[in-house]
């Protein structure tokens, strides 16, 4: 769907905009520490006197790019789920986590893994903004109607939720249709888009955000576009 | 000023070499950038700064007042600091506070010059990632600089991890460094250790020598003068150049002290021929006699200045700018005088006659050794001191006084000449002693010289019809207020020199040296 594709490059334009930024993997395939070749950390030496908020904050790695932070994946993973255990199954207890890192960051930028668990409940209380791309098909429009309604049911806020679309081919008609439709059904979507692109596919080969190799190409200035959208979001919060 | 923490290789940092090093930790090394900067460091020409403990360096358009060992930054600046010499007036107001708590604020100028280049290297591991960078300097002196220069260049290397990645840069850093290699910040790895050598190996006001108790006394004098008369020399290019009043005092003080440790060793040398250099030296230094009372006037107006009422305060600035105009002319006098190939030429044929150690000039003490020679003299010299402290009284003469100064100056000077042969405890107790003594007596003379001064000053200018009636008045006032401090400096004076009289003569040589106690 685009989410870590869309995770690290607003990441880091995020931060060549001058913010500090950690992107925090939190998907135990650890897709975005990849592209920013951060190995999910071997072995956690354990530390028991630290307190699992200091075990976290030990796991930041830097980025090869300043003002960008990673907390790499599987680790923060097994840490995170470690201690909702503990929390005995609370869905704040993320939020209380991230609360501890505000005075070094000015963005925490989340790259969720599939499917609605406890933790996707977690980020949902942590989180300010849930961006949820879209591919323009109506299995995609469906899983985003899904989540709106869980928001609905479960007393969230559902002007957090801030759909965008991804892989979008204007070439075909259903995509063109679904857009257009997408964008009558929920008005806080984002204007700007992100188009299916050769130049993002790459990213896996290039093991680097998009800016790291073809800066200039429109799928790069697309997710540019996209974050000055965000900013003013963040700044209305 | 970067002071960060790096670490000391003995050879230049070669990635080619490290190369295998840095396989076998699945580490790469990418050369990035080259910089390269200069750093000048300041001192006074006696290096009065760093025997305070104190670097005051210039990097680009920054100062930095920089205290060692513990390298702490005091003081930094951004300032357009002009080249050459930086009279304490010229240096920028905060810095300028800053040095003048330390020392005597005077002349600075650029002591050592520092190239440092920087290379930097990005370091990736296995999967390409950045994790931090290496730093590799290499500090050189700059200039022409003597084949046997003690700076010999500085290498070394500074990790910088990014974020996370401290354990791999460390596991770097320890594969490149050797052994119980030394870390620190530059002050500490270079700028101070260089300038340690170049004070070690430099010039000394005091220089020290180092023999043993048998050492022949003539061989202690020998080098001692020789060191005194290069002394000497080495202050004339300061005089002339009017960059401190501290050049004409260290060349005055060499000579002095030369001449005096000839008189008090007596027949050390043929006294034929020490009477005729203490003729000439005598002759080059009282050449400058005007020139140093002008010169102490000046370091004192800004506290005779404090002094005065306000009322007198124009008369004041009138006889200080008359003063000071009087100082150009006897500068001049003083810079023609030692710009005078004559009268380098006779300094440096007396000091060449000390160095070649013609055996005809000799005295028939020559081979006696130190130690007998400097018990006795010391003996004999404070007996002497002794002898006048207890003829002082209330109503004796301030030349009486002004004489035992005189004597403790030459007392000062034999102890320190033997102090490696010396008991140090003694020594030290001794000289502080006579420190203590001379201090106070400094002041009463120079309240004494001041006065004497001002009034022969004023005499002539109003001879001359060159003065103000103000600047009269200003006098007035202060040649009357420096003669009531004369007069209650006196009387602690005279308590300081019972004091000194009060001590058993034999007991403090004795202990002194305690090899001769039984020689008779
Ligand atoms: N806009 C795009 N155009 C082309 N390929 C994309 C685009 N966005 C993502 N991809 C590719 O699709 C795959 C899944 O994308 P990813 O961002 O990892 O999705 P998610 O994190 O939502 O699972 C990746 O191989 C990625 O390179
Ligand atoms: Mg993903």
């Amino acid at each position: 769907m685009g989410k870590t594709a869309a995770a690290v490059n607003f990441a880091l334009t995020a931060a060549e905009d001058g913010n500090r930024v950690l992107l925090i993997d939190l998907d135990p395939q650890g897709a975005s520490s990849f592209y920013f070749r951060v190995k999910p950390s071997s072995k956690l030496k354990a530390k028991l006197f630290l307190s699992e908020q200091e075990k976290l904050r030990q796991n930041i790695r830097a980025s090869d790019y300043a003002n960008l932070d990673i907390l790499p994946a599987n680790l923060s993973y097994r840490n995170f789920d470690v201690m909702f255990k503990q929390m005995s199954r609370s869905k704040h207890q993320l939020r209380k986590v991230l609360k501890s890192l505000k005075s070094d960051y000015d963005l925490l930028l989340l790259d969720c893994p599939p499917s609605i668990s406890l933790l996707s409940e977690n980020v949902f209380n942590a989180a300010d903004l849930v961006l949820v791309p879209v591919i323009p098909t109506t299995l995609s429009e469906r899983t985003l109607g899904q989540l709106w309604r869980f928001f609905k049911d479960n007393d969230y806020d559902t002007r957090k939720i801030c759909p965008f679309l991804s892989m979008v081919n204007y070439r075909t008609r259903m995509h063109k249709d679904v857009s257009e439709r997408l964008h009558k059904d929920y008005k806080r979507v984002l204007q700007g888009y992100i188009p299916l692109s050769a130049e993002i596919e790459k990213m896996g080969a290039q093991r680097a955000p998009i800016f790291a190799y073809a800066r200039n190409h429109i799928a790069a200035k697309c997710y540019q576009m996209m974050w000055s959208e965000l900013r003013n979001r963040i700044e209305a919060l | 000023m970067n002071l960060t923490r790096w670490y000391q290789l003995d050879t230049p940092l070669d990635p080619d070499a490290v190369q295998p090093r840095c396989q076998a930790l699945q580490i790469s090394l990418s050369h990035c950038a080259d910089n390269t900067c200069s750093i000048e460091l300041y001192d006074s020409f006696d290096w009065l700064l760093w025997q305070k403990n104190f670097l005051l360096l210039r990097l680009n358009d920054q100062v930095n007042l920089v205290q060692v060992p513990k390298t702490r930054l005091v003081y930094s600046e951004a300032v357009n600091w002009p080249k050459g010499d930086i009279g304490a007036a010229d240096l920028p107001a905060g810095l300028g506070a800053e040095i003048a708590s330390l020392i005597r604020p005077r002349v600075v100028f650029a002591r050592l010059r520092v190239d440092w280049a920087t290379s930097t290297f990005a370091v990736r591991d296995d999967e390409d990632k950045l994790i931090g960078h290496l730093l590799s300097h290499h500090f050189s002196c700059a200039g022409n600089q003597p084949d046997n220069s003690p700076l010999a260049p500085v290498y070394g290397v500074e990790p910088q991890p990014l974020k996370g990645y401290s354990t791999p840069i460390k596991r770097l850093r320890k594969a490149l460094q050797p052994a119980k290699g030394h870390s620190g910040d530059s002050v500490k790895l270079v700028l101070a250790p260089w300038v340690e050598r170049l004070f070690a190996s430099g010039y000394r006001s005091k220089p020290q020598l180092q023999f043993t108790a048998a050492t022949p006394v003539q061989q202690v004098l020998q080098r001692c003068i020789s060191a005194n008369l290069d002394c000497a020399q080495a202050n004339i290019d300061g005089i002339s150049r009017d960059r401190d009043p501290e050049f004409l005092h260290d060349y005055r003080v060499a000579l002095r002290r030369t001449r005096a440790l000839l008189s008090l060793l007596k027949e050390v040398y043929e006294p034929q021929f020490s009477l005729q250099v203490k003729r000439q030296l005598g002759e080059l230094a009282s050449r400058t006699n005007t020139l140093r009372d002008l010169d102490v006037w000046l370091l004192d107006s800004d506290s005779y200045r404090a002094m005065l009422p306000q009322e007198l305060q124009p008369g004041f600035e009138l006889l200080a700018r008359a003063l000071a105009k009087q100082r150009q002319a006897s500068l001049r006098q003083v810079q023609k005088f030692l710009r005078d190939p004559e009268t380098l030429q006779q300094l440096e044929s007396i000091r060449r006659q000390f160095t070649n150690n013609d055996p005809s000039l000799h005295g028939r003490r020559a081979e006696l050794s130190g130690t007998v020679v400097a018990a006795k003299a010391v003996r004999k010299h404070r007996g002497k001191i002794a002898r006048l402290c207890a003829q002082a009284s209330p109503d004796c003469a301030d030349e009486h006084i002004h004489e035992i100064r005189i004597e403790c100056k030459k007392l000062r000077y034999l102890t320190e000449l033997f102090q490696p042969i010396a008991n140090q405890d003694a020594w030290q107790a001794l000289t502080g002693q006579l420190k203590a003594l001379q201090d106070m007596l400094g002041r009463f003379n120079d309240l004494a010289v001041q006065q004497q001064f001002l009034s022969t000053t004023i005499s002539a200018l109003a001879g001359a019809k060159n003065l103000d009636p103000q600047a009269s008045l200003a006098a007035g006032g202060l040649l009357s207020l420096l003669h009531q401090q004369h007069l209650a400096e006196k009387h602690r004076v005279l308590t300081a020199l019972k004091d000194f009289h009060n001590q058993p003569n034999d007991a403090v040589v004795a202990d002194l040296f305690p090899a001769t106690a039984t020689v008779p």
